[in-house]
């Protein structure tokens, strides 16, 4: 009884996806409305597997950015965390800073990396790496704030090592903040090498995206707004994967 | 037989003129002594928020601003390397670590190893067994405090330090707790320091109870216990001890 529940649970957000797409169709369809203006679903999906391979190869360049640049933020959030959780100096030093860079708009960095570090992938993967970095690092940061003193105190009379610490209690801790931090990042992440790629370059969703709006294929336009959400979900969904082989304690009811 | 016990005793902890602020306005120990006998079971009482915490954690070295002395086995306490075992008011098991892995996580921090045999044994006396392989969210109040204290006791040397470890559980389990801890320590010859704001808790437990005042923390009566244990209800419900009760509570109030 319990098991189907959450069965159906798991499918109501399929079903409010198709009944908007079905709307749509409707809509477009009884009101006659032009494909330049706003295209049908089904010709947009056609459209998709039309051009499947090209979208492929493009989307292959956008994921890539995307991962790699969640990768190098993880690793650099890390070593960040660590460095302002051990040295509290620091922390009051840095922190009002991190959040300033936070405030300077992509819009107007982005460009600035591009002719910094050129038109490749790697300019992309800083501007994924600019986005992604901050969600990650204040989310240990508060993991690592939030663990109680008492437990801090237990570790201290037990003579656990620095690295004991990290590795047997505040690492652990701040696992479930950490993925808090990288589902946000995630969704940044593919926002991050869209911009960037908007900016110029010759591959990846941003670019096709540019293309299809210049030659005012709204069809094309649609498709690959479809294959970002697709993308990005599918991100989402590794992300929760690898949560949750991480974090087996965690009782089901928590989820 | 009895002159013998008197002359085996050796004092494990000493506490000399012990004052310890918070800061400069607060004061929270107020020269405070204390002998601790070797397997005294000794509960310290008093008002809530009255600084008895505190105590523990300048015997845990958590604290390092104190005057006066303090030597634990003999030993100055700033030498001392002795491990203390510590438990704070809260269980602090570690969600992710199954019950088997918090409790042996002091050997693993110190790497120690302990005869597997003997761990089984420890397990089943805390009353554990079957449970190793749960996480803390699966577990009982009532097992969680007693998988905390096993992990206290792995912690170190015969001296055990707990900070009101029953507060939070209900009544009935608490009772059973009680029994069930004078039993084992007994037989391990731990010498244990119990925090608690129960005055029944502490006559059930120790052969010492120690009544301090509210803040600044002094110590303004001992009462030795010399019942022996089990203490039952009767024993607890006689005239004897009710009386001790109501000096104490005349005492903190």
């Amino acid at each position: 009884m319990k098991k189907k529940q959450i069965n159906i649970n798991k499918f109501i957000p399929v079903f409010s996806v198709l009944m908007v797409l079905v709307t749509w169709e409707i809509v477009v369809v009884l009101f006659d409305i032009e494909k330049y203006i706003l295209p049908r679903p089904t010709n947009v999906i056609m459209k998709i597997v039309d051009n499947f391979d090209l979208v492929v190869s493009h989307a292959k360049y956008t994921v890539f950015e995307a991962i790699i640049g969640i990768l190098g933020s993880v690793v650099i959030a890390v070593i960040t965390a660590i460095v302002l959780d051990k040295v509290k100096v620091i922390k009051s030093f840095v922190y009002p800073l991190l959040t300033i860079s936070q405030t300077v708009p992509l819009m107007a960095i982005a460009p600035l990396l591009l002719i910094w570090f050129g038109f490749g992938v790697d300019a992309k993967i800083l501007v994924v790496i600019l986005v992604c970095y901050f969600p990650i690092t204040i989310n240990i940061i508060s993991g690592f704030d939030e663990i109680d003193q008492d437990e801090l105190d237990l570790f201290k009379v037990m003579k656990a090592s620095t690295l004991n610490t990290y590795i047997k209690l505040k690492i652990p801790y701040a696992l479930p903040y950490f993925f808090s931090g990288l589902k946000i990042a995630t969704t940044y992440a593919v926002l991050g090498a869209l911009i960037a790629e908007y900016m110029g370059g010759a591959n990846g969703l941003g670019i096709y995206l540019i293309r299809a709006m210049k030659s005012f294929d709204i069809e094309m336009v649609f498709g690959i707004i479809i294959v970002i959400i697709t993308v990005t979900l599918l991100l989402l969904a590794l992300v929760h994967f690898i949560e949750n082989i991480t974090i087996k304690y965690k009782s089901k009811g928590d989820n | 037989m009895h002159t013998l016990i008197v002359m085996l005793k050796m004092q494990v902890i000493r506490i000399k003129n012990l004052t310890q602020h918070f800061d400069e306005k607060l004061k929270v120990l107020d020269n405070i002594s204390l002998e601790v006998n070797k397997n005294d079971f000794i509960t310290l009482v008093g008002p809530s928020g009255c600084g008895k915490s505190t105590l523990f954690k300048v015997i845990t070295k958590l604290i390092t601003n104190y005057e006066g002395e303090i030597s634990i086995n003999d030993t100055p306490l700033n030498d001392s390397t002795d491990n203390l075992g510590y438990m704070p008011q809260k269980d602090l098991l570690l969600p992710w670590r199954t019950l088997y892995k918090n409790v042996t996580l002091p050997l693993e921090l110190a790497h120690k190893n302990i005869d597997s045999s003997d761990l089984e044994q420890l397990i089943s006396i805390f009353g554990l067994s079957g449970f190793e392989k749960s996480y803390p969210h699966q577990l009982s109040g009532g097992m969680k405090q007693r998988a905390a204290l096993l992990r206290t006791f792995l912690m170190g040397n015969e001296i055990i330090l707990l900070d009101e470890p029953f507060a939070a559980l209900d009544s009935l389990t608490k009772k059973k707790l009680q029994l069930w801890l004078v039993d084992v320590f007994k037989k391990m010859n731990k010498t244990v320091i119990f925090i608690t704001h129960d005055i029944e808790e502490a006559l059930t437990l120790s052969n010492r109870v120690i009544v301090l005042s509210k803040l600044p923390a002094r110590i303004i009566e001992e009462f030795k216990i010399d019942e022996e244990y089990p203490r039952t209800y009767d024993v607890l419900s006689s005239n004897k001890f009710l009386n001790i009760k109501k000096k104490i509570i005349d005492l903190i109030e």
